[in-house]
């Protein structure tokens, strides 16, 4: 259709390769499209910058001619196709279109040259594919043909990104020699698959993924290549799977050993050599390439344990000669204010402190590898590291999964052992923890044995009903034993004093006392204080009016022993009622500093006068 | 995420625009043929057969659109070619379609029998213009033009071979194909797609230039269109945008390097809802205030509804990108990830991952957009990198509070309620080689809380060194008032910076060579106020060392203040020796300067060995403590209340003094069996009580009283001895002046062991100044008494034969005065069993010289008849016996 002003028709539509041919050095090139990207063939073979070659494309399928004018008709006016330089044509752009696939054809191939530039305008000759025709174009094309190489190739090397990636694999070189694979799973929760099966970590893998997409080319090495190439002997090789793809990149030998972030490095596939620049990492913290040397570490999930806390139903702590302590949920509707757990005493239970558990249960979701210790112990191993009499023994149990075949039937339990062990080489001063029947063994922070005491007093409910439901504090009282002296005598008519403040402390803390720990299982006469047994400091009476019948009221005492503060947050209190040693909350310590010490205390100096 | 949004809109528009404008195209094609056949017939450029010519006006008539045309050219196997060609639609005069040439292909067996029936449709030169009653500029700008395609119908499919336009500048690609959706042909009705283009062509029009103004954003976009045939949609376009750049002024954005793609099914009216996917990417993103994101790449899962063109946030459903990095408010993260998701709107979960200085750090939020609130978890490590760029925008150089060496972790939330007002965040926290306030912390951690104004760190575990504390720390950022409570063990000396100059000054003079002391403190101040302070701390150590003094151990609880430091008790122990006992020392507040004392109280009940803590007793106390060296720890009991210079109402003192010693004691190296004595000062009045010495084997009693000051201080004092051995007690005073003089110690001599059983009783009582020992006034008496007191041998040695005549002195007796220089002896008597000396004098305490008289009377006390003889002759004599002692001590002189 000699009327349309576009140059090319359905044989752009398609196009699949191209080549362009330039009388400039260094300005040929062959592109190829393979599924949906675009490579550079010639001179190197490396992915092509897509914008690049897409706006290469576009302008031949806009290409329009402001006319043209017929090759037949030059030699009537004098002219040849030199004249507009299409004789030796500055580029020639050959591209194929089509193919089995989509045309059922053969690739129709369509060559255009390009010739000169015309005397005015912006604008040039260019020589239709079948040589018939002459049309003069906007110049666009052939700048936008003429980009050199490094514009024209992706500085990319893998382009899967993160959120598409599926798998990472990841082989090391010989000594490790170490084949690691790892999988997005269900949830996009990662696992190892090898050499272990552990869980991964979803956020290193993502961050490891992504510093991955982040490697640039740096420069493509043409002379004096490595020997051996990185895909010959890579120390590192990386592959990543995507949807229905996937990418390797082999890492080779530093470039320099004064440039300790550069690798020599190829891709898969592709025969370029070239040199990589990885960011260097944040203090005290490894750089990708530790990190993907070390994945089989670095890139685990570093909780020990893998539960749900509000599942839980039953714990049980065992310890070397001591009793096994169990502590038990209570079933849904229990009493109303009990509560949710119980300490289990044999045929005897009593109130658990259910943040104490809750406490409990949050430092064993959060418990962390401090060092992914062995994954395959030897026996021996496991008797050096404490796990043949375990020093800390905790069974979580579960419900699990009532078989879909029988619904009626009792909902199975299962139960998770988690088991701490001391060194028996005293220079080792690490924690071991391992889940029974599972071979790992990791180093942990033995600090979580302050929270795992195999002692009634540990867990029991630390709220202490000292004042019943309904009671009332009508006199208040705090004797000072030693002194012989009453430090205040607070009567609900008492009249409004310095230390009013402190007493109304006392009273609100007695309306709901709380222990902090308990020191004791029992009460005693003499607590240690100051490192020697002494007897209690002071009496706190309270006098408690309990609601009787016919609106009656009849009153009782109530008294707590306390001793010397003995801490910054420390202070010792004694009740026969609960028949407990404890030490108080810390508004209660200051309330009780407040008022056996406060007349001592000269307070803050008052400012002095600014010169 | 404005970018993605407007990548989204157009992808989305351009695919429904695409799949429209080429069904558009096709049909408007198709009905140009159809009158381009009439006009054939009409021009009769070739004849049109009848049957078709009646037919495609019929049609056209019932859809209301009038077409002209300019050449055309037809041959019989059904090619036609149509050139100029003009379309007007109901209610606009103007063409608003227009193209440069139609060519069709026809099936001619079909138009033989009159079905219109295109085997190929070409389009070239196409131009779509918005009415001018409806374009904002009045005038009927072209919104699509040089459109060129190429249909190839098949069956229910419509094939594109290529479909080349430009949407204002914007030059989009679109190849694939169409399912065209059956239809039963009633030639009876208009075309549909003509006909209902003709009725919505308003409405396309201005979507058309929507969608220019849309992509006018878009810097010299290249837009690709796969169309795949859909049973179900009709068509899903597979659509690919790139631009180099795309630029919004409101909301400020800048992209570079853009590329969208995404497949999007054509939505029409009463289909569901459906989900697709929608890819970009961008080398570079760049928001206002800074915000900067390199190579960024994202995937959007959409909810596309039937008949909905336009963005509108809900058709998002979840937002996956990551980049290379992202910089905000000047601060730089490497490889982010950034998820959101939505299950209906306006709440959204986001999920965002990233490098921050090289350290991993996440954070899961869950947000309400209309309420502008969002509840964050953040968990990973704060990289020590972060400490600068958050001081510079702070103006605070926070490596003056906490200087990190290794990334800290963080596991915690943050909750920002209406309008993006911070309520509240609260976490866990672990570090370790940190430096906080200039103390360096081997590690930490602990819980962390933050509401507004209050600052609480609990449960903290800080380790410095191989010791490790416990506790707590609360603070009012707007007071500045803080509190800590630890407890555990540390060297004291490692936390100074944290505390006052007494603190150092204080545990300056202890040394723990074994473990670290324990503690529990409670300490309470205001930054940049000191004088606020206020500390309780509970101490106890094991082998510890006080200014080089080794203890055994030592337990304390204290009370500190700028103005007071409270030692509420206090035990400490060195061998079997211990002490206990509490302290007051108050100081006048000075934080600048050294302290200025106003008092100081103390009660201490001590058994300790006070030999290795004399030295430390001070330039006053010490050389009074010095010369007293126990054998066996003293038991002391000690209570003082001391006025410091500080203390407005003057220098009072009071001193209550216990000592006692059962063992040897030495004052001055002067040996005592045993010592106790009771000290009582009030201020210049001091008073000596229930002194009981040991001394040469008898006791030394006796009291005084100290008054005045300066010159004037006098000395009252009451003291006696009995029973004291001469022999023991001469060579305690030879051995003590053998010691003054520098000299050994002389041997025993057979005159002291012969004095041995002599006993020594002696008493004074006098006054005088303390300052002056010649001012002292009283009186004394001295007794010796003793078998082997005294022998004079009155026959030289015959006396060892006639017994009778050696003079035995069992007794001597004086009283003496004690008159300033002198002490005067009236009356010196000496006795004997058969002898007696009686004498008086005056020794010179300054010039240490004698003055004496004595008579003897030998055999006078003789009972013996001998003895009585010897007496009764002798007697008359005794003035011949009379003899003089005078020179000094030192060179006595004796004559008759």
């Amino acid at each position: 259709m000699d009327i349309r002003h576009r140059v090319l028709g359905a044989e752009a539509a398609d196009i699949r390769s191209l080549e362009v041919v330039s009388a400039v050095p260094g300005g040929s090139y062959s592109l190829e499209s393979r599924g949906e990207n675009w490579f550079l063939t010639r001179p190197i073979d490396w992915r092509a910058n897509a914008q690049a070659v897409r706006r290469i494309i576009n302008d031949l399928q806009f290409l329009d001619h402001v006319t043209s004018f017929s090759v037949a008709d030059l030699a009537k006016n004098g002219q040849t196709l030199a004249d507009y330089g299409l004789a030796q044509p500055k580029l020639t752009i050959t591209f194929t279109s089509g193919g089995p696939d989509t045309t059922g054809g053969p690739p129709v191939t369509t060559t255009l040259r390009i010739g000169s530039n015309t005397e005015v305008g912006q604008r040039l000759y260019l020589l239709s594919s079948d040589g018939d025709r002459i049309h003069v174009v906007e110049r666009g094309l052939a700048d936008d043909l003429a980009l050199p190489i490094d514009q024209l190739r992706d500085d990319t090397l893998l382009t899967i990104p993160v959120f598409e990636a599926s798998s990472l694999n990841l082989q090391t070189a010989a000594p490790a020699d170490v084949h690691i694979r790892i999988t997005r799973g269900e949830g996009g929760r990662w696992s190892f698959e090898t050499p272990i099966l552990a869980r991964a970590s979803k956020d290193a893998m993502e961050l490891a993924i992504n510093g991955l997409d982040a490697i640039r080319v740096k420069d493509f090495v043409a002379t004096s290549p490595p020997i051996p190439l990185p895909s010959a002997a890579p120390t590192l090789r990386v592959t990543i799977e995507g949807r229905n793809r996937h990418e390797t990149l082999y890492l080779g030998q530093r470039v320099a050993p004064d440039r300790p972030n550069e690798y020599y490095a190829q891709l898969e596939g592709r025969s370029a050599l070239l040199t990589v620049s990885i960011p260097p990492p944040a203090a005290g913290a490894p750089s990708l390439v530790e990190t993907l040397r070390n994945a089989q570490d670095s890139l685990r999930d570093q909780h020990v344990l893998d539960f749900d806390p509000a599942a839980v139903n039953v714990i049980t702590l065992s310890a070397p000669n001591q009793p096994d302590l169990t502590l038990q949920r209570l079933e849904a509707g229990a009493a109303a204010g009990a509560s949710r757990w119980r300490i289990v005493l044999g045929p005897q239970t009593m109130p658990a402190d259910a943040a104490a558990v809750q406490h409990l249960l949050d430092q064993l979701s959060l418990l962390s590898a401090l060092r992914f210790q062995s994954d395959a112990p030897q026996a021996s191993d496991l008797e050096n590291w404490g796990f043949n009499r375990p020093e800390l023994q905790i069974a979580l149990t579960v419900p699990g999964q009532r078989p879909a075949f029988d619904p009626q039937s009792p909902v199975p339990n299962s139960q998770l052992v988690l088991q701490f062990g001391l060194p028996t080489d005293r220079a080792d001063r690490s924690t071991y923890a391992r889940v029974a029947n599972a071979p790992y063994v990791y180093a942990v922070d033995p600090e979580i044995f302050r929270d795992t005491i195999v002692a009634p007093r540990a867990w029991r409910e630390r709220l202490l009903p000292f004042l019943p439901a309904g009671a009332k504090i009508v006199a208040l009282k705090l004797s000072d034993i030693e002194a012989g002296r009453e430090v205040f005598d607070w009567g609900a008519d008492a009249v409004a004093s310095p230390s009013a403040a402190a007493i109304q402390v006392v009273r609100e803390q007695l309306r709901a006392l709380r222990a902090v720990r308990f020191v004791k299982d029992g009460f005693a006469d003499r607590v240690t204080v100051a490192g020697e047994d002494r007897p209690w400091r002071y009496r706190l009476d309270a006098t408690i009016a309990l609601p009787g019948g016919a609106g009656a009221e009849h009153t009782a005492i109530s008294t707590l022993w306390i001793a010397d503060r003995s801490g910054g947050s420390e202070q010792l209190a004694g009740s026969h009622d609960f028949n407990a040693v404890f030490v108080l909350a810390q508004p209660m310590v200051d309330a009780l500093w407040t008022l056996t010490y406060g007349a001592r205390d000269p307070g803050p100096p008052p400012p002095l006068p600014h010169p | 995420m404005k970018a993605h949004h407007l990548a989204w809109a157009g992808c989305k528009w351009l695919a429904r625009t695409v799949g429209t404008l080429a069904l558009w195209t096709l049909w408007l094609a198709l009905g140009i043929l159809l009158a381009a056949q009439v006009y054939v017939a009409c021009t009769n450029t070739l004849e049109v057969p009848a049957f078709a010519q009646r037919a495609i006006e019929r049609r056209l008539a019932l859809s209301g659109v009038r077409v002209t045309f300019g050449r055309t050219r037809f041959d019989p196997s059904g090619r036609i070619l149509i050139e100029k060609v003009g379309v007007r639609l109901p209610g606009f005069e103007e063409e608003v379609v227009t193209a440069r040439a139609i060519y069709a292909r026809l099936d001619p067996w079909a138009l033989a029998v009159g079905r219109f029936e295109p085997l190929e449709l070409r389009v070239t030169g196409m131009s779509l213009r918005v009415p001018a009653m409806l374009s904002p500029s009045g005038h009927a700008d072209e919104v699509v033009h040089d459109l060129d395609g190429d249909f190839l119908p098949r069956g229910d499919e419509l094939g594109i071979e290529y479909l080349n336009f430009r949407l204002g500048d914007v030059g989009i690609a679109a190849q694939g194909g169409l399912h065209l959706r059956h239809h039963v042909e009633d030639q009876s009705k208009p075309l549909p797609l003509v006909e209902f283009l003709a009725r919505n062509y308003a409405a396309f029009s201005r979507e058309f230039a929507d969608a220019i103004e849309l992509f006018g954003v878009l810097d010299q976009p290249v837009v690709r269109v796969v169309l795949t045939p859909s049973v179900t949609h009709g068509g899903v376009a597979g659509v690919e945008v790139m631009a180099r750049g795309l630029k919004l002024a409101r909301p400020a954005l800048q992209v570079a390097g853009l590329r969208a793609s995404g497949e999007f099914p054509f939505p029409s009216p009463g289909d569901p809802p459906a989900t697709t996917e929608f890819e970009f990417s961008a080398d570079e993103l760049k928001l206002s205030q800074g915000t900067t994101a390199h190579r960024v790449a994202g995937r959007l899962d959409v909810r596309l509804s039937p008949g909905r063109f336009r963005f509108e946030p809900g058709v998002f459903r979840k937002i996956e990108c990551s980049a290379a990095d992202l910089s905000v408010a000047g601060v730089t993260v490497q490889a982010p990830v950034i998820a959101l998701a939505s299950d209906a709107l306006p709440r959204v979960r986001a999920r965002v991952l990233a490098l921050l200085f090289g350290a991993p750090l996440s954070i899961r939020a869950d947000v309400d957009l209309d309420a502008r609130s969002a509840t964050a978890r953040i968990a990973g490590l704060l990289s020590p990198g972060l400490i600068d760029p958050l001081g510079a925008r702070l103006k605070r150089d926070l490596r003056k509070y906490v200087d990190l060496a290794e990334p800290m972790a963080v596991d915690g939330t943050a909750e920002f309620t209406a309008g993006w007002k911070f309520a509240r965040a609260s976490g866990r926290l672990a570090a370790t080689g940190l430096t906080i306030r200039g103390v360096r912390i081997a590690g930490a951690r602990g819980r962390v809380e933050f509401a507004g104004r209050r600052l609480a760190a609990s449960a903290l575990v800080v380790r410095f060194g191989e010791n490790t504390v416990l506790g707590s720390y609360e603070e009012n950022l707007a007071t500045r008032d803080y509190r800590f409570l630890a407890a555990g063990r540390s060297e004291p000396l490692a936390i100074s910076p944290w505390v006052l100059s007494w603190w150092t000054d204080l545990v300056g003079k202890f040394a723990f060579p074994g473990a670290a002391p324990g503690a529990s403190v409670d300490a309470r101040s205001c930054w940049g106020e000191p004088r606020k302070a206020a500390v309780f701390l509970a101490v106890q150590s094991d082998a510890l060392a006080y200014r080089g003094v080794a203890c055994d151990w030592l337990r304390g609880r204290l009370f500190i203040r700028p103005t007071l430091t409270d030692g509420l008790e206090f035990q400490v122990a060195r061998g079997a020796g211990s002490a206990r006992g509490s302290f007051a020392i108050a100081r006048r507040y000075a934080p600048d300067g050294p302290a200025v004392l106003r008092r100081v109280d103390f009660d201490v009940v001590s058994t300790l060995d006070l030999a290795p803590f004399t030295p430390l007793a001070g330039p006053k106390v010490g050389p009074v403590l010095e010369p007293f060296v126990f054998v066996e720890p003293p038991s002391i009991k000690a209570e003082a209340h001391i006025d410091g210079p500080a203390e407005p109402a003057g220098g009072h003192r009071t001193l209550h003094v216990e000592v006692s010693s059962p063992g040897p004691f030495r004052y001055h190296d002067f040996p005592f069996q045993q010592v106790a004595f009771v000290v009582d000062e009030n201020d210049d009045r001091i008073a000596i009580r229930k002194v009981d010495l040991g001394l040469a084997g008898g006791e030394v009693s006796g009291q005084a009283m100290v008054w005045g000051t300066g010159p004037a201080q006098r000395l009252n004092f009451s003291a006696s001895l009995k029973g004291a051995s001469l022999g023991q007690t001469i060579t305690a005073v030879n051995a003590y002046t053998a010691v003054h003089n520098r000299r050994p110690a002389p041997p025993v001599s057979d005159f002291v062991r012969a004095k041995a059983n002599v006993r020594l009783d002696l008493s004074a009582e006098a006054e005088g100044e303390c300052k002056n020992l010649l001012s002292f006034k009283g009186t004394g008496s001295a007794k010796l008494q003793g078998p082997e007191l005294g022998e004079v041998h009155m026959l030289g040695l015959l006396s060892e034969l006639f017994k009778f005549t050696l003079l035995h002195f069992t007794t001597a007796q004086a009283d003496f005065q004690i008159d300033g220089p002198r002490l005067i002896f009236p009356d010196v008597e000496i006795t004997g069993a058969n002898s007696g000396i009686k004498a008086q004098g005056t020794y010179g305490l300054d010039k240490h010289d004698l003055d004496f008289k004595a008579k003897v009377y030998p055999f006078g006390k003789s009972k013996s008849l001998p003895g009585e003889l010897m007496s009764g002759v002798l007697n008359p004599l005794s003035q011949i016996f009379e003899v003089k002692l005078t020179g000094t001590v030192a060179k006595p002189s004796w004559s008759l």
